[in-house]
Formats: structure tokens, sequence, C-alpha cells
């Protein structure tokens, strides 16, 4: 028969050893849901982020569409009062900017960056909530109608907006903007009060006719 | 030592000589205790964690379909009226978020909006009120 005292030494600190296994197996299991839990929460950080610079390139678009919707409208003023042809040549800015013929795929300048750089620079710099906000516009394909880059035929035109943030986020957005003439003549005043709309440019005369008496 | 009181209590009377020693159970509990309670405490953290993620995840969403509703309305709408104070919608037991979103008009140019959308968890704990920004135009 074995003497106890010889079992005893066997086993001695087991105790110990099964404490130690236990937590190191409850420290595995406790890490790794520690180690989810931050996945998480970035997860959902992103998200909102992604979210901000989404809106924020849709808030650069429709900053554009309005600031481009007024100078539209105020260059093409000769062309819609006769209901001719409208065109976003005046977007161009000129010559300085290299607008692109017809898609990023072109890329003039090899920077590889597409028309993000090529476009005319509409709105640079704005800002939303701390994220910045950028928009280009260039000139779609036009060689079908015999436009180049800068002589816009079809009266479309993209627009890009693109928001970045710290760390490299962004979100870009890209829209095919239309201005169009409707072939009516374009006039939304009169030329004297009650007088309907009517040819002349120019109305000066403001007041209705109350004193009948100088026609005579 | 050690050897001594392991002998000594196997030979005060024990008939089961293989069993476990007091300190030796005492030094394990000590070590375990203490081992998880800073578990628990990082446990603690964790759920916390996740928690907050859950909350700002929901927000994010309340907030961004709040904001393309504002979006779809007409320019001109009674929700995209510029007023002195938010416009506020309480937090209700279906969506415990409170929805608040302020209107400048004329920004950054006339005809357009500038909407700020801001959502606050009811649940004060370790709540985070999150915010999402747009323009409209005209």
């Amino acid at each position: 028969m074995k003497n106890p005292t010889d079992v005893m030494r066997g086993e001695q600190g087991s105790v110990l050893v099964v404490t130690v296994m236990v937590l190191a197996l409850l420290s595995i299991v406790v890490f790794s849901a520690a180690r989810t839990s931050t996945t998480e929460v970035q997860i959902a950080g992103n998200d909102l982020q992604q979210q901000k610079y989404f809106f924020t390139a849709e808030a650069g678009i429709h900053h554009a569409i309005r600031l481009l919707e007024e100078q539209f409208c105020a260059a093409n003023t000769i062309p819609m009062r006769f209901g001719a042809r409208v065109n976003w040549n005046f977007a161009f800015l000129g010559g300085d900017q290299k607008a692109d013929t017809s898609d990023d795929a072109v890329d003039r300048n090899g920077d590889e960056m597409g028309c993000l750089t090529e476009g005319a620079v509409w709105i640079e710099n704005d800002r939303i909530d701390g994220i910045g906000y950028r928009v280009t516009l260039w000139n779609n394909d036009d060689s079908a109608l015999g436009g180049v880059f800068d002589d816009d035929r079809d009266g479309l035109v993209w627009i890009r907006s693109d928001a970045t943030g710290p760390k490299g986020g962004g979100a870009s957005i890209r829209v095919l903007l239309q201005g169009e003439s409707k072939g009516q003549v374009f006039s939304d005043y009169t030329a004297q009060s009650g007088g309907g709309a009517g040819p002349n440019t120019v109305a000066n005369d403001v007041n209705p006719i109350v004193d009948f008496d100088r026609q005579f | 030592m050690k050897r001594d009181l392991v002998e000594r209590t196997a030979a005060v009377g024990a008939t089961y000589p293989n069993g476990f020693t007091l300190l030796e159970v005492l030094a394990a509990m000590v070590i375990f205790s203490m081992g998880i309670l800073a578990l628990a405490g990082l446990q603690i953290t964790t759920i916390n964690g996740n928690a907050r993620a859950r909350m700002q995840t929901e927000a994010t969403a309340i907030g961004v379909r709040t904001l393309e509703r504002l979006r779809s309305l007409p320019f001109d709408h009674d929700d995209l009226l510029p007023t002195a104070d938010p416009h506020w919608l309480p937090a209700s037991a279906s969506r415990p978020y409170t929805v608040g979103w302020t209107v400048t008009d004329a920004t950054p140019l006339s005809g357009t909006k500038r909407v700020r959308v801001t959502v606050t968890p009811a649940n004060t704990v370790n709540a985070r009120m999150i915010t999402i920004s747009s323009i409209l135009a005209e």
C-alpha cells in the first residue's frame, strides 16, 4: 500500500494549477469579448463618419447647383430670351482649368486623378461641421455634336462633389447636370404694369397709366 | 515547510489522505478572486462599449432617416422653416431617442438652407449625441 504522503506529494498545488487554468480560459473569453466590443464601437463610429461625409458631399452638390443656377441664367440671358440653345461654356472658367472632354477616363495631365483635378473648381474648402467639400465641373462628351472640352453643345455637364475629412475619409458624388431652354421666349416681366409680357427688354415704365390726358 | 504542514494535516486525523490543505485553497481563492474581479471590470467596460456602439448605430440610422426625409420635403415645408428653437421630436417607447434639427436660412447662399440633425439617446448613461448636417437647395 502506498504511503499517503506520497500520494499527497504528487498533487501538491493542484488547486492553484486548476485555478490558474480556469482564469486563463476566462481571460480568453473576456478579452475576445472586449476586442469584439472595441471593433463594434469602431464600426459604429465609422458608420456615423461615413454618413457625415456622404451628406456633406450631397450638400456640396446642392450648394453648387444653386450657385450655378443663378450664373447659368445670367450667362444665358440672351439665348434664353430668343429661345436659342443654351450652354455651360461660362462654367468652364476659361482655359486655365483643363476640363476633361468626357469622363474621368481621360487623364490629360497624367496625375491619375481623372476629373478631380482637371475640372473647373467651383467650390473649394467650404466646410460643414469640420468636413470640407470641393465641387468641380467639367463637360460631358460632346464630340458627337462637334463640341470639345470647353465648348458645350448639349447643355449637359458633370459636377462632382468630394467631401474629405481627417484620416483620409471621404465621399464623392457625381451628377450630370442639364441646362435647357424650352424654346420659348423667356420673359418674366411686364413692360408696364398691366401691359402683359412684351418683347422689349427694358422695363422703365413700372407704374400703371392713370393719366390719359397727355395722349390726346 | 509545506511538506511538514501536509504531513501534519494528514497525520492529525484525516481519514481520506488525498484532500486540499486549507492554506492552498485560501491562496487559490485569493488569486482566483483577484483575477475574477479584474475580468469582471473588463467585462463591464465591454458591456458599456457594446451599449454605446448600439446606441450610436441606432442614432445614426435615425439621423440619416430624418435628414433624408427633410431632403425630400418641399423647400418651404413647415419642417424646413428656420425657427429660433430647433424642430423637435420627443423620444417615445418605440424610439428612445430625441430627434432635433435646426434650419439656417440662406446658408451658404440665398436659396439654400443648412440643416443640422441631432439625435440624443433618451438613456442618459453612456449617451452620446450625434450630429449630421447637410445643405438643401431650392
